[in-house]
């Protein structure tokens, strides 16, 4: 199986006033095609730093970061913003969806850079939609359109250039749990067909979907926990689901 | 078991084999398997508590059945149970223990002990998960289901706490 | 609580850097551009009230040889000055020469009508020296300390000049008694000058038409101060409007620039007012947080840009005073320092209470929620175009973000299309000044070269005439006298045209030009003076000789208040024409030749007897003393409107930061970033221009026909078309400049960072 993503004693130290503060202090991950691996940890652990680094948005003070076969954290901005468009996918826990453009355009953007076709980029767009039950948003813009529904935008977005790794910080932090399901349940269906997917959270339900959950404590990972999927209910959920008379 | 039966009864008298079968019906898989003796074993002594009352019918070709219904007393006492608030669940005093005493006589290191909790936790969350997409719409057993994951999310938040206050504090179970 | 605003607004001042700094910027452009337009208007404003004042000008002058004392003392006369000699003397210079009127004065100067020195000192009393009047200073070029040689040439009359000064009306220079009496007599005896004031100044007209009645032309003659006062208002008229524009749309400039830097910014602080009333700001206390904040910038910077414009001021002062032979007045004066300070500070407090206390009356979640949402949500019919020309993303972006907000983008491109309107309107007056020059039938001297033969012999002068016909088309003559209308006090200035005048007709806006004898064209001033119309009768008395004329056009005469007429000699008695002046020779050059070439060789072959003047150099003088304020006006509003589009966009890119570095996640190269905010930058400019040349040339078309009813129609020229053209590249230049700061700051945006938090 191929490795779309390997870190190698990845560290990021920021400056403040003088004083170092280590985000990352030495992170070795692997994560295979079709992997969903979920980071978990307490605030300040350094996950959203982590995560900001594998997509390019920040660069490490040390380590090596390797996209694909490819190494990449010594990358040029233009070459990130080049390789972005088509091998990775961002969705944010704010939503970050652009005010002033539609919903379509929002979607459509990432595909018209990447050099789709405007037809091209146009139908993705609708079939992303229509998979997400929401297609008649289509001209609407973010501003009028529920927290929920604007995180499906933005997982399309994500999407629409079939990017070989999906990474989600805190993707529903700010949604209600009706809404954070339907999103969880869009992930999920997403990583049955095939999708890598590395996802920051807290939310330990978000988190458990994830075939691995990698617990981070100051910096590096803690532990590992493995999980799996299509196996009975174990004796842990079947006593917690008998009353007691 | 002494109350669900008097709440069935409200509704409608009703003998042993009846109720046994209107408890799974609603329950299902959550209830550990019923035999009717235990069912009948309350039905005495709730009889004999004065709560309910049986009348005989005679029946063809079977022993006489015994159909049971609530009495005054039992209405009250279904009453009182209705209004007051239940007591909820508790914690899982059984880890509790072991991570407290484990540590402290240092047959286990209590950081291990809250990782592999928290495995275990997780991995209940996954399996109910995946309860709940096979639920077959039932909302009693969804419910029962989303307590279950609310419940380990508390728990995995309380290991999470016990883990941030073992970091911190230097106590005699601590490895550092 | 007011020191908790003033805490809070110097706060929340402090936490944006740039923002407010280059707000003060603006602020402060603002005020030198108010500090200078006000300058400006009141330089140009009433020139001859100006320079009466300062020069304590006379009411009356009367010229002449007959007994000027007695009329010292005539009843009505307040004060009397002189009288002094007056002297016509040549001046010998390259490429030729010319004469200049001296009066020989005391030692110290005189009081009224007293010269107000613009450089060097008064007369010391030592021969030789000469205090020069400026706009002949000026026309030729004369410094202080030059020495000036006086023909015929005789080494001990030369003078020396060690002053230029001006004074009311068209003044003469200045030397000693003594200087004058050893200067060679010219052939223009002019006598002396006596100064008068009255003591009811609106008497002057009656005193001057009683001393015409009671005295012959030749002995004396009086005139009045508004003559002077016309003579300045004709030759200052056309700059006067040019200035008088400039600084209107210097005025306009800064109130859009004011409005678009603090009107954009309380828009978008819609958000901060939801959460500041939320905090539990009252909507007073609202309004007097966002004023307390811009009045502090203001405050400051506008106490800044005041001082830099008025120290900036005597660079558009001077020229203009040389325009209009004024002094130049001194930039700092209170209204200037008033105008600077108190009306910025005033602009900006208006234009930050209004939309404060609007945004302020907002209920809270309204305030957020449309401070979050600051945008329409159709889009822009520029982005749909651009989509639709398959505009690369980058350049789409950009040209959505340029509309995103649409009163700031429609109050940037008014302030731009206000300084392209300028810059249109100076390339405007260039091509009108460039047509004018080269084609003589729109000036009112259809000639491009005038000949003074002075000594030289008829005979000599024809054949030097004819030894140019290579490049002189024709030659016409004209001698002129001044005659006198029967039964009115209206002196005439006559002009008698022989040779080849039909070839270049004088340029006549109502009727025709004159055919032959007994026709004369006539200026308006004359038809107004007598009360007459084109097609009645004009009976003149010239030199003895009584003229029956019939007038046939009214053309356009700046001299002489209009009071000209122009007539074929042969309609002249010879007796009395050969008492007319002396002969001048307008000569026609042929296309293209050049006539300072012409002028050159005339001088030469004449040996410096003959004064040839290029009739062009009036007008390229003109257009040399307009630049500095045109081009000088046109840079400020430039430079402003640079420094506006970049604030536009400045602060267009500090409220989207997130867009931007969202734009960036999505996979936007540094390089398209910069394409964006470009584009978006070029294309406001871009309507910009199409808005200033759609709107500046009808003005200008407007302001020069307003100017010269008579002949502003015909000479208006719009900018010949390349020029215009050129504008969209350089707007292309204009924008990039004031795109790169802000393309720059937002390629450096960080993802990372900027996504943080909400």
């Amino acid at each position: 199986m191929e490795q779309v993503l390997v870190t190698k004693g990845l560290e990021r130290t920021y400056e403040t006033d003088g004083i170092a503060v280590a985000a990352l202090r030495g992170i070795d991950l692997v994560v295979a095609e079709g992997e969903f691996v979920s980071v978990m940890g307490p605030s300040g652990c350094g996950k959203s730093t982590l995560l900001h680094l594998l997509g390019g948005l920040d660069r490490p003070s040390a380590g090596e970061v390797h996209l694909g076969g490819r190494r990449v954290d010594e990358l040029s901005e233009t070459a990130w913003a080049l390789l972005r468009r088509r091998q990775v996918g961002f969705v944010f826990q704010f939503f970050n969806l652009i005010a002033n453009l539609t919903i379509a355009d929002n979607i459509e953007l990432p595909g018209l850079l990447a050099g789709l076709s405007p037809r091209e980029a146009r139908s993705r767009r609708r079939e992303l939609l229509d998979d997400l039950g929401i297609g008649e948003l289509a001209a609407s813009v973010p501003s009028r359109v529920s927290g929920g529904q604007q995180q499906r935008v933005a997982i399309a977005r994500a999407l629409i250039n079939r990017p070989a790794l999906l990474l989600a910080d805190e993707p529903t932090g700010n949604l209600d749990s009706q809404s954070s399901r339907e999103v969880l349940g869009l992930l999920r269906r997403h990583h049955e067909r095939g999708q890598t997917i590395v996802l920051v959270t807290h939310d330990a339900r978000v988190a458990s979907a994830a075939d691995r959950v990698i617990h981070m404590r100051d910096g590096l990972i803690s532990e590992e926990t493995l999980l799996s999927g299509d196996r009975d209910p174990g004796a842990l959920a079947t006593q917690m689901l008998r009353l007691e008379v | 078991m002494k109350f669900p039966i008097l709440a069935m009864l409200a509704s409608s008298p009703a003998h042993g084999y009846e109720l046994k079968r209107e408890l799974e019906h609603h329950f299902g898989a959550a209830l550990p398997p019923l035999n009717t003796g235990q069912i009948y074993t309350s039905l005495a002594r709730l009889e004999r508590d004065g709560l309910v009352d049986a009348d005989r019918v005679a029946q063809d070709s079977r022993p006489n059945k015994r159909v049971y219904r609530l009495t005054a007393q039992g209405q009250a006492a279904l009453d009182e149970w209705v209004t007051q608030p239940t007591p909820g669940s508790r914690l899982r005093d059984e880890f509790f223990m072991k991570l407290v005493l484990a540590g402290r006589a240092g047959i286990a290191d209590p950081r291990v002990l809250i990782e592999r909790q928290r495995g275990e936790y997780l991995q209940g969350l996954r399996d109910l998960d995946r309860l709940s997409g096979a639920a077959n719409g039932d909302w009693a057993e969804a419910l029962l289901i989303e307590g279950a994951a609310l419940h380990l999310e508390a728990d995995l938040k309380w290991l999470a706490l016990c883990e941030e206050r073992l970091n911190a504090e230097v106590t005699p179970w601590s490895r550092s | 609580m007011a020191r908790l605003l003033v805490r809070t607004a110097l706060a929340n001042l402090r936490s944006r850097p740039l923002q407010t700094v280059l707000v003060g910027l603006i602020l402060a452009a603002a005020s030198a551009t108010l500090a200078l337009a006000v300058s400006l208007r009141a330089g140009a404003a009433d020139p001859y009230e100006k320079i009466a004042r300062a020069t304590n000008a006379a009411d009356v002058h009367v010229v002449g040889r007959g007994d000027l004392a007695a009329l010292a003392h005539a009843p009505g006369v307040k004060a009397a000055e002189g009288p002094f000699r007056l002297l016509g003397v040549r001046i010998r210079s390259r490429p030729t020469n010319y004469d200049i009127v001296v009066e020989g004065v005391g030692a110290r100067p005189p009081r009224i009508d007293r010269p107000k020195l613009t450089d060097g000192r008064w007369l010391s009393g030592a021969p030789g020296e000469l205090v020069l009047d400026r706009p002949t200073a000026r026309r030729r070029g004369i410094h202080v300390g030059q020495r000036l040689a006086v023909l015929p040439r005789d080494p001990r009359t030369a003078l020396t000049v060690v002053g230029i000064a001006v004074s009311a009306g068209r003044g003469p220079s200045w030397v000693s008694a003594g200087t004058l009496a050893a200067l060679p007599p010219g052939n223009d005896p002019m006598g002396r000058v006596l100064e008068l004031q009255l003591t009811d100044r609106g008497a002057s007209r009656a005193f001057v038409d009683d001393v015409r009645r009671r005295y012959a032309p030749e002995q004396l003659n009086a005139y009045d101060w508004r003559d002077d006062r016309q003579e300045v208002t004709d030759r200052t008229s056309t700059s006067s409007v040019v200035l008088g524009s400039a600084s209107l749309a210097a005025l306009l400039a800064v109130g859009f620039i004011i409005a678009n830097a603090i009107g954009g910014r309380i828009l978008a602080s819609r958000r901060d007012i939801g959460l500041l009333k939320a905090a539990g700001f009252t909507p007073g206390g609202v309004t007097a947080l966002f004023v307390v904040e811009n009045l502090v910038v203001a405050g400051a910077a506008s106490l800044v840009g005041t001082a830099v414009g008025i120290a900036l001021s005597p660079l558009l002062l001077e020229p203009t005073a040389s325009l209009m032979g004024t002094a130049t007045p001194s930039g700092l004066r209170a209204v200037t320092v008033a105008a600077g300070v108190l009306g910025v500070v005033a602009v900006v407090c208006l234009f930050t209470a209004l939309p404060a206390w609007r945004a302020g009356r907002l209920g809270v979640l309204e305030a957020i929620a449309l401070g979050r949402t600051s945008v329409s949500t159709k889009p822009s019919r520029a982005a749909r175009v651009a989509v639709a020309l398959r505009l690369p993303p980058a350049v789409v972006l950009g040209v959505k973000d340029a509309f995103a907000n649409r009163s700031r983008a429609a109050m940037t491109i008014a302030s731009l299309a206000l300084t392209m309107g300028t810059v249109i309107m100076a390339l405007g007056t260039e091509a009108t000044y460039r047509r004018v020059i080269q084609d003589s039938s729109l000036r009112a001297k259809p000639y491009e070269l005038m000949v003074d033969a002075n000594d030289v012999s008829p005979a000599h002068t024809r054949s030097l005439l004819g030894a140019q016909s290579a490049k002189v088309a024709g030659t016409a003559t004209v001698v002129g006298t001044t005659a006198s209308v029967p039964g009115s006090p209206v002196d005439v200035w006559a002009r008698a045209l022989g040779g080849d005048y039909q070839r270049r007709p004088y340029a006549v806006r109502d009727g025709r030009m004159i055919a032959g004898p007994g026709e004369a064209i006539v200026g308006r001033g004359l038809l107004d003076a007598l009360g007459l119309h084109v097609g009645d009768r004009l009976p003149l008395e010239a030199d003895g000789a009584r003229l029956d004329l019939r007038i046939v056009g009214r053309y356009v005469e700046p001299d002489n208040d209009g009071r000209t007429a122009i007539f074929d000699r042969r309609s002249v008695p010879p007796a009395a024409l050969a008492r007319f002046g002396p002969v001048q020779y307008e000569l026609q050059l042929h296309r293209r030749s050049d006539a300072h070439a012409v002028q050159a060789a005339l001088v030469r072959s004449s040996g410096g007897q003959m004064d040839v003047e290029v009739t062009e150099d009036g007008v390229r003088q003109e257009r040399s003393d307009l630049r500095p304020v045109v081009y000088g006006t046109d840079a400020v509003l430039l430079a402003i409107g640079l420094v506006n589009l970049l604030t536009t966009l400045l602060l267009g890119i500090r409220e989207r930061v997130r867009d931007f570095a969202i734009f960036k996640v999505v996979g936007l190269t540094p390089r398209q970033v910069l394409a964006a905010v470009t584009s978006g930058g070029t294309l406001l400019a871009s309507i910009a221009v199409v808005a200033g040349i759609a709107t500046g040339l009808p003005i200008f078309h407007a302001l020069v026909t307003v100017t010269n009813p008579s002949d502003g129609p015909d000479l208006v020229t719009a900018p010949t078309w390349w020029w215009v053209v050129l504008m969209f590249p350089a707007t292309l230049v204009f924008t990039t400049l004031a795109s790169v700061l802000p393309a720059r700051r937002a390629a450096a945006i960080r993802p990372a960072e900027a996504l943080r938090y909400e």
